[in-house]
């Protein structure tokens, strides 16, 4: 603040006021004060930032600038720096789109439907009935596999010679579900949602819990049934953690990426090639340039997609 | 309804504010010989208590002694494992908690704290599928008797402890349910508010005239709500009477040391056979007994008796029969607590009124009992009559 301007009488007055304020007479030592909480709590922060910047920022700069490379197929050949060109190629391919669309779909098939299981199984397993803990750790079980051995199971089962559930659906001997065009995608979401569920529950059963007993008795004695007191009490108050679920459901499912290599490779005939998939492929062939846009873009795909669900999704969720 | 006691409802109304607030005819409560065991424990031990249609019973008793849990099977929240509970004339045993139609507030209060407060107060109406009109014309009339007018469009969380308790309060009228089950209602109150919302809930009770079945652990909150007073110790009913009668007249020695504040003192005696029976020995001297005492004594035959004694019914006077020092003095402004040790150790509570006195810590001082003591069974317990 400048003085010119101020009546003799205004300067009289700040000069009182900075008097009473005693040890901070002016603007500049409360800065000082406040420079002084900032930089201690940077320096709380930095090495975060520190492993943030080495392994996250730094390769997604890196990764978009190689997205304006074009990469010859042998390593001796320099890239060629080829602008926006090759983003606009490859963002504009029938093969981005189709993966994509293909995505879209796994994420459709996965992440209701882990939610939905997730929240039911949760439901029942909260019952107050003798033996229920069995029930819990066997439907907790899933969360200590890891996607491989998940994938290996299922690649058994899903054996068109040898599998259990070829035998059970009456298709054994022939090319298999993983072959099948129509079941391919589907199958390898049941293997994630499978391999999920056990994450879920054990996410919904906590928010179950947290649920004050309180609030289903006095619904219950305010006449609702299990059905009303489900939806009007426990969802809602279920909604946070459904929505952290989706959220994070939507991000894993983008980047499903060990059931898909181990169980079809992206086949068959693409039906099972995702965005990630896709981005792997790529890469496989030493198309680092297209293997960078399709990074990118996935990136910015996650980033708006996890913005609309806060922008628009979020606003019916009740934190308490 | 009609009135209670067949006052017009105009009247009534025009005296209380209440609107066109009406409310279920009250329903009688009945516990019939009701046990409840969880595993080994008895919450509650062969329980038969009525609640009068229209009355205001308090179950009162320390923390463990299974009020909220007899409370709960009223409500059916929990079910009996033995005995009939009844709302009105039916049997409701077997019946689900929704189709009793009773209301209760929570000592959390258990406001649904996604919902604003309107949808609160609404909640069991939209259960019952009452017409939104109707819905509409309720909540208002609820929530202007309740003073929530201007806080319908808030979230629980947006408001006070007090203003909770009222949203509580108000979803329970909303309604007119048969009766209403209260578990601790103010205890998550501070004590400026608990008073206040005492003499509220009092007052409502007039209001309504609804059966009102009172769970609390606090007996000054028992004698003002409650018109009887139940006392629960380790499930088992001690005594139901009104406050004055559990006051004066405390059917054990369990109920003369929980009713009452501070607490009346309870001493172990002997009867004085030396010069026919005059009185009790007791540590520190001894208690005069008027002549009905002492007959009922000599009638009763035994040397041992527990004697109880009022702390406001104590005082100093040099020509007292105890003599105790006083260990510590606490002055209350309206009154002042003395806590004097016996010789053998005990501790004795004196109540003063009036002007302070100036005794303190150190002070020897003797006591002269007011009228006669209680006299209970040394070992049942049990009061003996005079």
């Amino acid at each position: 603040m400048s003085d010119a301007g101020l009546a003799p009488g205004a300067a009289a007055l700040g000069e009182v006021a900075a008097g009473a304020a005693g040890d901070a007479p002016n603007g500049r030592r409360r800065l000082g004060r406040t420079g002084r909480e900032a930089a201690v709590g940077y320096l709380f922060v930095l090495p975060a930032m520190a492993i943030f910047a080495v392994f996250v920022f730094y390769p997604l700069v890196r990764t978009f600038w190689l997205g304006f490379f074009r990469v010859a197929p042998y390593p001796t050949i320099p890239s060629k720096f080829v602008g926006l060109s090759q983003y606009k190629s490859v963002l504009t391919s029938h093969d981005f789109w189709a993966s994509l669309g293909r995505t879209v779909e796994f994420v459709i098939l996965t992440v209701p439907i882990g939610i939905l299981l997730g929240v039911g199984l949760a439901t029942l397993a909260d019952a107050r009935i003798r033996g229920i803990r069995f029930f819990r750790t066997l439907y907790s079980s899933t969360v200590a596999t890891s996607v491989a051995v998940a994938s290996v199971i299922f690649f058994t089962l899903l054996n068109p010679t040898v599998g259990l559930f070829s035998y059970w659906l009456g298709i054994e001997g022939g090319n298999g579900i993983l072959q099948s065009n129509t079941w391919a995608l589907p199958a390898v979401a049941t293997v994630t949602v499978w391999q999920n569920i056990g994450f879920t529950f054990i996410l919904m059963s906590a928010a179950l819990q947290a649920i004050p007993q309180d609030l289903l008795e006095a619904a219950r004695i305010d006449g609702a049934g299990g059905r009303r007191r489900f939806w009007r009490v426990t969802l809602p108050l279920l909604s946070p953690t459904v929505f952290f679920a989706g959220v994070v459901g939507i991000i894993a499912s983008f980047q499903a990426f060990g059931q898909i290599d181990l169980l079809t490779q992206g086949g068959p005939d693409n039906h099972t090639m995702v965005l990630i998939y896709y981005l792997y492929t790529s890469f496989q062939n030493n198309d680092f340039g297209t293997a960078s846009v399709l990074a990118t873009a996935l990136f910015f795909i996650l980033l708006a997609v996890t913005l609309v669900q806060f922008r628009f999704i979020e606003r019916r969720v009740f934190y308490g | 309804m009609n009135g209670q006691g067949g006052r017009p409802v105009d009247a009534r109304d025009a005296r209380t504010g209440l609107g066109g607030l009406a409310v279920a005819e009250p329903s009688r409560l009945a516990f019939e010989g009701v046990t409840k065991r969880f595993g080994d424990v008895v919450a509650v031990d062969d329980l038969t208590l009525e609640v009068e249609p229209g009355e205001s019973l308090v179950l009162l008793g320390p923390s463990g002694c299974g009020k909220s849990t007899a409370l709960r099977i009223m409500a059916g929240l929990e079910t009996p494992t033995a005995g009939v509970v009844r709302i009105g004339d039916r049997v409701v045993n077997d019946v689900d908690p929704k189709d009793r139609d009773v209301a209760m507030v929570f000592q959390s209060y258990a406001l649904y704290p996604h919902l604003n407060v309107r949808r609160n107060i609404e909640f069991p109406l939209r259960s019952r599928h009452v017409p939104a009109d109707e819905r509409d014309r309720l909540v208002a009339t609820t929530a202007q008797s309740l003073g929530l007018e201007a806080l319908l469009d808030r979230k629980p969380a947006q408001l006070s402890g007090g203003q909770r308790q009222r949203v509580a309060l108000a979803r329970a009228i909303v309604r007119h349910p048969r009766a209403f089950l209260m578990d601790e209602p103010l205890s998550n109150l501070d004590a400026r508010l608990r008073t206040e919302m005492r003499a509220e809930l009092a007052e409502l009770h007039l209001r309504l005239g609804v059966t009102v079945l009172y769970v609390t652990h606090d007996q000054v909150e028992a004698m003002t709500m409650g018109q009887r007073i139940a006392i629960l110790r380790d499930g088992a009913l001690q005594q139901v009477d009104a406050p004055r009668t559990v006051h004066d007249r405390p059917a054990n020695a369990f109920v003369a040391g929980f009713i009452g504040s501070p607490p009346m003192n309870i001493l172990a005696g002997r009867v004085d056979t030396t010069d026919g029976i005059a009185g009790v020995v007791v540590d520190g001297g001894s208690i005069p007994l008027g002549p009905a005492a002492a007959a009922a004594l000599r009638q009763r035959g035994l040397p041992d008796v527990t004697v109880g004694v009022r702390p406001e019914h104590l005082r100093a006077d040099p020509a007292g029969t105890l003599k105790v020092t006083v260990a510590l003095a606490e002055y209350l402004g309206h009154e002042q607590h003395l806590g004097c040790r016996l010789p053998g150790g005990g501790l004795l509570t004196v109540r003063l009124t009036g002007t302070r006195s100036a005794l303190g810590p150190g002070d020897a001082v003797t006591l002269a009992v007011e009228g006669d003591p209680h006299l209970f069974d040394p070992v049942e317990g049990t009061r003996i009559d005079v």
